[in-house]
């Protein structure tokens, strides 16, 4: 092959050429610290290997007794045997001695201890006990995944200049992710909307996903190189293929480098009809990159990402401070706080949802804040009194029924009233809105405008839910269609209800950060949106080149037509011309 | 202290049943227990300890108890090998 070794071609999400080598990342792989500790580590050091071993019998436990009736006595005496090993004396010494004195972390001494033991057992004559060795090693990893706060290794030990290869990624592994270290992405699962494609895009890392037989053809320590804008990934690059990459890099970054002219210009249409662009922002240090976009205030902060990352979530006052330094940055504009949305496809903990047969239709969003009240009642209370640093929205996911609104509200009363009686003072304005993303919530929204200070459609997940279609399996990703008739009417008539009850109806989730659907969703009537900051200048230029009328022709005539491949071609021409004229 | 010479007599040695059955009857005393096979000594309230006796049928080995409990810890052990486990394992 003249390019290089191999050439892999999977779906681009987001846009640039990247080269480096390779980091492979894959959760059941267990790979463990070698770094010394510093002496005044050592006896946090301890208490962590006694907390590991005690979450790993909490987790054999649970194993054994879900399957006691499958299994039978015979095998769950091994995980006896397991729970014997975890509370075996001569390991326990023998780690603890590594840890004090050799400066070992717990991971790598546990490591050796338990290697140290397999190396003996494999030299033994007895068959029973050389087969035991399955039992040590299930144990090790067991262990040493608990040490590494449940998967095998945390992303967030990469150390150096890498391109991320992986299955796929779960928002709670992507929040680990050191992101100054990884230049690329490339991931065998996912689509266009993946979590791992929006991340990248937001971070402006090109990315492809999607790819074949990946983990097949890429080893750790490969040198590639990716173009996220075409979708093509090259294994071992010949030396001229390297130095076109090069030059389509700096190509790149010209052209990144030539929208941003458009960032310091006003969101308006060419008639001067302006749409206010508000960011989405996951975590409190996207703020300063949001904010850089021209943002005009964030319609969109996802706290489950700082669920996942941090333990604040049982603590009030943390959390509280962490939304106060928002405010504070955002302020006079407003921060939309989304309460909790985990479940569905965000998993809290694989273990519970595992269970699950059909998560997206299952334990997630608002239902899991009603379900745990102690949680939701800590975030509201700890949103509450961050609210006199700033401007403040509180909006809450997944509604299906006015009866999970009124709890949310009455929960809300209830901490405001807990946190007077405390003597904290809470500010009197604090919006409240409920997220439209399932086609009960739509049809509902002539009472939710009534019922609520606003309304925020969450594209991805209403289209998900209308189309009937899971964005990230890739048998039917290609049937997720933003331009499908019935989203487009869903969508007119919410923004109708709101019109009517003259509550602010805004659009949140993919639609809004792209061009061609976001000139759609104004056509429809939309005038704030909330996206990915790094869309900004991409809109910005787009909305220039339209009047109102014509979006709003062009949109009527949209949710009249019977297929959404025709409505994207419809939007497509139009705008291809549009775009040759204004060169 | 206390010692006593016992020999391995169920069919498949000291697999990791056994081995369990005497790390669990140990751990139920106070004292000090240990097992030694020719070379090897291994702290017997430690079930990779004595797996790593490498003890198939007929070897002899040492038990050595001491502690506030030696005595009935002594015959405790050397009861359960002796007697085979009550033939348990040897299926």
């Amino acid at each position: 092959m003249k390019d290089g070794k191999i050439a892999l071609k999977g779906i681009p999400v987001s846009p640039g050429v990247a080269f480096g080598d390779v980091f492979v990342w894959n959760p059941e792989e267990v790979r463990v610290d070698d770094s010394l500790l510093e002496s005044h580590e050592i006896p946090a050091e301890e208490s962590r290997f006694h907390e590991a071993l005690q979450q790993t019998e909490v987790e054999i436990d649970r194993i054994r007794t879900r399957y006691r009736s499958v299994i039978g006595e015979e095998l769950i005496r091994i995980f006896d045997a397991q729970v014997m090993i975890l509370h075996d004396p001569v390991v326990k010494e023998g780690v603890i001695n590594r840890i004090r004195q050799d400066n070992q972390r717990a991971d790598a001494a546990f490591q050796a201890i338990i290697s140290e033991a397999i190396v003996n057992l494999s030299k033994v004559e007895n068959d029973y006990l050389r087969e035991r060795v399955e039992d040590l090693r299930d144990v090790q990893r067991r262990v040493l995944r608990q040490l590494n706060g449940g998967s095998a290794f945390p992303l967030s030990r990469i150390q150096h200049n890498v391109i991320l290869v992986a299955e796929d990624l779960t928002p709670s592994e992507t929040v680990q992710i050191p992101r100054e270290h990884v230049m690329g992405f490339i991931t065998s699962g996912g689509g266009a909307t993946s979590h791992t494609a929006i991340m990248a895009r937001s971070l402006q890392i090109p990315a492809v996903v999607g790819v074949k037989d990946l983990l097949a053809k890429i080893a750790e320590g490969d040198r590639v190189v990716l173009d996220g804008g075409e979708g093509t990934v090259v294994v071992g690059p010949s030396r001229a293929y390297l130095d076109t990459a090069r030059k389509r890099q700096a190509r790149y970054v010209e052209f990144r480098e030539e929208r941003r002219k458009f960032t310091e210009r006003p969101s308006a249409l060419r008639d001067g009809t302006t749409i206010r662009l508000e960011g989405n922002i996951e975590l409190p240090e996207d703020v300063a990159a949001a904010l850089h976009q021209r943002v005009e205030g964030i319609g969109l902060f996802r706290t489950e990402f700082l669920y996942f990352r941090e333990a604040v979530f049982a603590d009030e006052d943390r959390q509280s401070a962490l939304y106060k330094k928002v405010l504070k940055r955002v302020a006079p504009e407003h921060v939309v706080f989304r309460t909790l949305d985990v479940g569905g496809d965000k998993l809290m903990d694989p273990a519970i949802d595992s269970l699950e047969r059909n998560p997206m239709l299952g334990w997630r969003g608002i239902r899991i804040s009603l379900g745990f009240k102690k949680l939701f009642r800590t975030q509201l209370r700890a949103l509450l009194r961050a609210a006199s640093a700033g401007n403040l929205s509180i909006l809450f996911p997944m509604i299906t029924t006015m009866e999970e609104v009124r709890e949310a509200k009455r929960l809300v009363a209830e901490a405001r009233e807990e946190l007077r009686v405390l003597g904290h003072d809470v500010r009197q304005d604090i919006a409240l809105g409920v997220m439209i993303e399932t086609p009960a919530a739509a049809y509902l929204a002539p009472h939710l405008a009534r019922e609520v200070d606003f309304l925020s459609i969450g594209t991805n997940d209403l289209i998900q839910y209308t189309l009937a279609v899971d964005r990230d399996n890739r048998k039917v990703a290609s049937l997720f269609d933003p331009y499908h008739p019935s989203v487009l009417c869903m969508i007119r008539d919410v923004v109708k209800a709101g019109k009517a009850e003259g509550t602010p109806v805004t659009v949140c989730g993919e639609m809004a950060g792209e061009s061609l659907t976001a000139l759609l969703l104004v056509g429809l009537g939309v005038r704030t949106l909330s996206l990915h900051p790094y869309a900004v200048p991409d809109l910005k230029q787009a909305f220039s080149l339209y009047d109102e009328q014509e979006l709003r022709e062009l949109a009527e005539k949209s949710c009249s037509m019977d297929s959404g491949p025709a409505v994207r071609s419809l939007w497509e021409g139009v705008h291809e011309e549009r775009e040759k004229r204004a060169k | 202290m206390m010692e006593k010479t016992v020999t391995i007599v169920n069919d498949k040695g000291l697999h990791i049943r056994p081995a369990q059955k005497i790390a669990e009857l140990c751990n139920s005393f106070s004292s000090d227990i240990f097992i030694e096979n020719g070379e090897i000594k291994a702290n017997s309230k430690s079930l990779l300890g004595l797996i790593g006796l490498n003890a198939p049928k007929g070897t002899v080995m040492r038990i050595v108890t001491n502690g506030p409990d030696e005595r009935e810890a002594l015959e405790a052990i050397v009861g359960l090998i002796q007697g085979g486990f009550g033939g348990e394992f040897d299926d």
